[in-house]
């Protein structure tokens, strides 16, 4: 009875009540699921390292890697980089490596002139060859001493043909910096580079689908007499194959795991912040159209049941669309028009408490109105609490979906309804529909919602054994 | 094959199970009896002694799981056990056995009025019959019970439980079936009303000279209207036999103590003695006789071997005792 | 009281809610700070000369007169919700800031209210009919393999979303195996001529089957597992073994007696879902770009609207408690026994 014991009491209680609860099969399914998604939430920037609204990995569109153990190698890259930086300079300068793809040659004596060559390698490893090539160099010649310089920029299939990006009469300049026009195979101007009609892809035809070795060379013709540095930046080309990742990309190259781990925040603090919301208010109206009865039971419950009326989505429509679809508004809106049917189920259990008679048992015994709520109807609101909870929750994700999906989310995140809402307007020409982009985000609001569902269920039985299936 | 000294109704051995999770329950077993032309037969027992399940084996209207596992049931000198379904709804229920249930009970469709419900029956059987003479035949019915022909078009809560069950009654009678069955009528009506319904069915069994088997658990009913009764124990026949011979030398324990347990106007003061215990758990009843854990004279043998009904007496009375 | 005493009852319920949804309404557009007032928009493009715009107005009761310097006179929130309650009885919307035309006229001679009845009635008669009769049969055939797997189906359809549920129909059958259009009501063609009325039919329900099969699908399963459920009550009542031992056929037993009686519940449910299908039509419609409602819905919160977003509200909210109208009166004629409550 003392108040310290109460606690432990209160958690050895909740134990008890979670592992009854977890021997019901379907129970123990949807607790799992949930705990699942609730570690994607939690771990979100340890799964991955892109953020959702960040900048792209890859090219739009691309299927996930993993097609590729049911589809067969044949046909499909993924991103790769050409790497492992080696200089050949024939002694014309010391080097000096400032980053990965970056270094500074020194010209201490005057030359006759001559070519430094930088090279990045790369096996190619894939069957397929990638949607689009991307290349880097910027060549600085701090002080130039009025003879151009001149660049060469090529990728060799080693010892098979070569594919030249800048030639010298293209990249020759005596001033500071080097024109570096891109090397970028999505350029209407690089097929005519290399030759190659407009109809074609200037990445299939340089990496052809095989495996090889490639080399990336870029060289640099110094004039004679040259004395000084030359700083070599961002000598590099990038692959960007045909698949990416665990779920691909969306149609602005985005990665569409990181959105859904992500979304697996959002989904959650929605739910279960409109949740709580409505359960409160649900709490509130219910207890109060119970215990006070009459004419404040009488005017609570027919505003309930008109708001009952009033479809749900529709009217978080028209809110949302002129208060403002900040997350925050849409949690409070959900919460706010979602407690209509818990408070009917509030109110008639304490109706019918009212009138049981340990009820009446308590009031002639003497205890007064808060100790018999306390006792007496607390306890037996809890259990529809839950209930009510577990149940609401998955209402509350798939109406922020689909307020999401049809454009009225919080613009500032991703969600998953945006997710859908975004795969079906990029769809608006069908082609366009990316399964890879819809089944994720789709599939993960109907696993937690089931997760929820589950586990309503589950205590439902529990706490009603009536409803307990006879075996 | 029907001729007027083969019995209306004759069982023979039925044995009829349920399959639950647990096991199959043995509702009814080895139960036979018989039933003459205009004659009428009681079937008494406590509640969940396989009364009912008889019942619905006869018309073979068991809930899905359950099933006659064994024994012939012989109506009007044919074995209606392996009958079809179809055979069963045209040639058998309602126009050659229709039953009456509770009429305090749902036994009318709430949402149906009385008088279609009771044209739904003559129509189904006697398709040539037109609407307005099956309206006719109805009010007859309705009148012939003793229920306002005008009433025909008031849905069943607009009647009362008495006029319910006539109602009821007139049903089971639109097809003038060759055998009623009487499931508890009048159970749960005020008595005044219940002894109206009785004699209603005196009277009815009179005039009409039906055959008919009436179910109850009060042997009072019974024996006001029946010639014959059987007691019915656990799933078994106990005791079988006429009326007057039952009530005069009651041989089974069981009967005696049922007997015991009413009080009677006429007769002298007695004290009225409960039968001590409950009725065995069907799912697992005790070895041999079901009766022996409360019987006052149980014997070894009563504990291991299933007594045999036992023709007993000089006239018409079977007992399934081992103590004869 | 009769029958007449329950209708009149619930019509008067229905008055009540009409007018509960005219307030929702004028609250949210004409108090809100958002849309600026809705009925500021009445006066939509009428560019002008400035007399020409006071004269309106004072006909929209934007300003009850107006100053010597011709500052607006405005009226009080009760002046304004008795014309705005006015206008919404008599369906004066205002003017589309899409297209510049009557929110009205958009609605009805655009095609939009047809198609969205088109859509909405034949998911709501398909789920109902499917979803009752499978609910029938599930709950006649109790604890074999067949009702626990209708029980599953229904489950998981009914616990995807419409969203997800169109899009991946839309995927399936118009991407990977070309069955059905991506979109649209009718075929772009049927511009310049249209074809045989048995073609038209044909094609007619080619388009219609997709967005009406999302929203069935997510609309069976509810009806399957209540039907069980109320069924499996009815079947269980002492009428069943009377209409059994009456010689009716199993046919009769299921779907008159029994489900006569289960089918109060179901009645009740279908009008309050009816509200939910609304909400699943405009999200089905969005999918399949089926130029309805709903559709022209997701283009006016795009647009901001707000004349159309407040007439597609009320007309939304008028059709749910239509339904509820419907329902009761439904219920009032199954079930003889409500008269007398």
């Amino acid at each position: 009875m003392s108040q310290p014991t109460r606690v432990p009491f209160l958690l050895i209680r909740f134990k008890n009540f979670l592992l009854l609860l977890l021997k019901n099969k379907l129970a123990a399914v949807g607790m799992v699921v949930l705990l699942l998604f609730v570690f994607l939430a939690v771990a979100a920037p340890i799964l991955t390292p892109y953020a959702p609204t960040g900048a792209s990995v890859s090219e739009p569109y691309d299927p996930p890697s993993w097609i590729t153990t049911f589809n067969g190698p044949l046909g499909y890259s993924q991103n790769a980089q050409f790497s492992a930086l080696t200089l050949n300079a024939t002694g014309l300068a010391t080097i000096s490596k400032q980053a990965a793809h970056s270094v500074r040659l020194t010209f201490a004596s005057p030359l006759t002139g001559g070519t430094v060559q930088l090279t990045e390698k790369l096996s190619y490893p894939y069957q397929g060859s990638p949607k689009r090539l991307l290349g880097f160099a910027i060549v600085d010649v701090p002080n130039s001493i009025g003879k151009p310089f001149t660049v060469t920029a090529f990728v060799d299939r080693i010892g098979v043909s070569r594919f030249v990006f800048w030639s010298p009469t293209e990249i020759n300049s005596t001033g500071q910096h080097l024109p570096s026009p891109p090397i970028d195979s999505s350029q209407s101007t690089f097929n005519a580079k290399l030759g190659l009609g407009a109809q074609f892809s200037a990445a299939t035809y340089v990496f052809a689908a095989q495996i090889a070795d490639y080399q990336y060379v870029l060289q640099i013709h110094v004039p004679a007499g040259f004395v000084g540095t030359i700083d070599v930046q961002d000598f590099q080309l990038s692959l960007l194959g045909n698949t990416w990742g665990i779920f691909g990309t969306d149609d602005a190259g985005h990665d569409i795991f990181s959105q859904v781990v992500y979304g697996s925040r959002l989904s959650l603090e929605v739910g279960l912040f409109a949740t709580f919301i409505g359960i409160g208010v649900g709490l509130l109206i219910g207890l109060t159209a119970g215990y006070l009865g009459k004419l404040v039971d009488e005017v609570l419950m027919r505003t309930t049941d008109m708001l009952l009326v009033i479809p749900f989505l529709p009217l978080l429509i028209v809110l949302v669309a002129t208060i403002g679809s900040g997350l925050i508004y849409i949690i409070l809106l959900i919460g706010f028009f979602s407690w209509m049917g818990f408070a009917r189920i509030i109110r008639s259990q304490v109706l019918s408490l009212r009138e049981r008679p340990f009820i009446e048992a308590a009031k002639a015994s003497g205890a007064g109105t808060g100790y018999i709520t306390a006792r007496h109807i607390f306890p037996n609101i809890v259990s529809l609490t839950y209930v009510n909870l577990a149940l609401s929750v998955p209402a509350a994700i798939v109406t922020e979906a689909a307020l999401s999906f049809l454009g009225l989310g919080d613009p500032t995140v991703i969600t998953w309804g945006s997710m859908l809402g975004a795969a079906n307007t990029a769809g608006g020409s069908i082609s366009n529909l990316a399964w890879w982009w819809i089944i994720p985000p789709g599939l993960s609001i109907a696993l937690l919602s089931l997760s929820f569902i589950l586990l309503g269920y589950a205590m439902d039985e529990l706490f009603n054994p009536r409803l307990r299936r006879r075996r | 094959m029907s001729n007027m000294s083969t019995p209306i109704l004759k069982l023979d051995g039925v044995s009829t199970n349920y399959q639950t999770l647990r096991g199959w329950v043995r509702a009814t077993e080895n139960v036979s009896f018989e039933i003459a032309r205009g004659e009428a037969m009681g079937l008494v027992g406590e509640s969940g002694c396989g009364k009912t399940t008889i019942a619905l084996s006869i018309l073979k209207i068991l809930p899905p799981g359950a099933k006659i596992r064994k024994g012939k049931i012989l109506f009007d000198g044919a074995d209606i056990v392996p009958f079809s379904d179809s055979k069963m709804r045209k040639e058998i229920r309602w126009k050659g056995i229709s039953i009456i249930f509770q009429g305090a009970m749902n036994a009318m469709n709430p949402v149906f009025k009385v008088g279609d419900q009771i044209i739904e029956a003559i129509r189904l059987h006697e398709p040539d019959v037109s609407k307005e003479e099956a309206l006719k035949r109805t009010e007859a019915l309705l009148e012939m019970v003793g229920v306002e022909p005008s009433r025909v078009s008031n849905y069943p809560h607009e009647f009362s439980g008495g006029m319910r069950q006539r109602a009821l009654i007139a049903m089971a009678l639109a097809c003038n079936p060759k055998l009623l069955i009487a499931d508890e009528p009048g159970t749960a009506l005020d008595v005044i009303v219940q002894a109206q319904v009785l004699q209603l069915m005196r009277d009815l069994k009179e005039k009409l000279g039906l055959s008919m088997m009436m179910i109850s658990h009060d042997l009072s009913i019974v024996a006001e209207v029946c010639e014959k009764l059987a007691i019915m124990y656990a799933g078994n026949v106990a005791e079988y036999g006429d009326v007057e011979s039952v009530f005069k030398e009651p041989l089974h324990p069981y009967t005696q103590g049922l007997i015991k347990a009413f009080p009677t106007i006429k007769g002298e003061r007695q004290k009225l003695v409960s039968i001590p215990g409950q009725p065995p758990d069907l799912l697992n009843p005790p070895t041999g006789c079901k009766f022996h854990p409360r019987c006052p004279y149980a014997m070894d043998i009563c504990k291991k071997e299933n007594p045999q009904l036992k023709k007993q007496g000089p006239g018409e009375h079977y007992v399934a005792c081992h103590l004869y | 009281m009769g029958l007449r005493g329950y209708l009149v009852k619930r019509l008067l319920n229905t008055a009540i809610l009409v007018i509960f949804v005219i307030i929702v309404n004028f609250a949210i557009f004409e108090l809100l700070p958002g849309p600026n007032g809705a009925l500021a928009n009445l006066t939509g493009r009428a560019h002008g000369n400035p007399q020409a715009i006071q004269n309106l107005q004072i006909n929209l009761g934007l300003c009850t007169g107006f100053t010597a310097d011709n500052k607006c006179i405005a009226p009080s929130v009760w002046d304004k919700f008795a014309i705005y309650f006015k206008n919404m009885l008599t369906f004066q919307f205002g003017q589309s800031q899409q297209s510049g035309n009557s929110v009205l006229s958009d609605m009805i001679s655009t095609g939009r209210l047809w198609n969205t009845l088109t859509l909405l009635g034949t998911a709501t008669a398909v789920s109902l009919a499917v979803g009752i009769f499978l609910g029938v049969l599930v709950a006649s055939r109790r604890g074999t393999l067949f009702d626990s797997s209708m029980v599953t189906v229904s489950l998981t359809t009914f616990s995807l979303p419409t969203f997800f549920m169109g899009l991946v129909l839309l995927l399936v059958f118009a991407l990977w195996i070309p069955l059905f259009p991506p979109g649209g009501v009718t075929p772009s063609s049927w511009i310049l001529g249209t074809p045989s009325l048995p073609d038209q039919i044909l094609t007619r329900i080619r388009y219609l089957f997709l967005p009406a099969l999302t929203l069935t699908l997510f609309f069976y399963g509810g009806n399957l597992l209540l039907t069980r459920a109320t069924m499996g009550e009815a079947l269980t009542e002492d009428y069943i073994t009377t209409a059994r031992a009456k010689g009716l056929s199993e046919r009769v037993v299921l779907f008159k007696h029994a489900l006569k009686n289960a089918s109060l519940p179901i009645v009740t449910n279908a009008a309050l879902a009816f509200g939910g299908i609304l909400g699943g039509a405009i999200i089905t419609e969005t999918i399949f770009t089926w130029d309805g409602l709903g559709l022209w819905l997701y283009h006016a919160i795009g647009w901001h609207d707000f004349p159309v977003l407040q007439a597609m509200f009320y007309i939304i909210a008028l059709c749910v408690i239509g339904a509820n109208l419907i329902s009761d009166i439904v219920y009032g004629m199954i079930d003889p026994r409500i008269k007398y409550e």
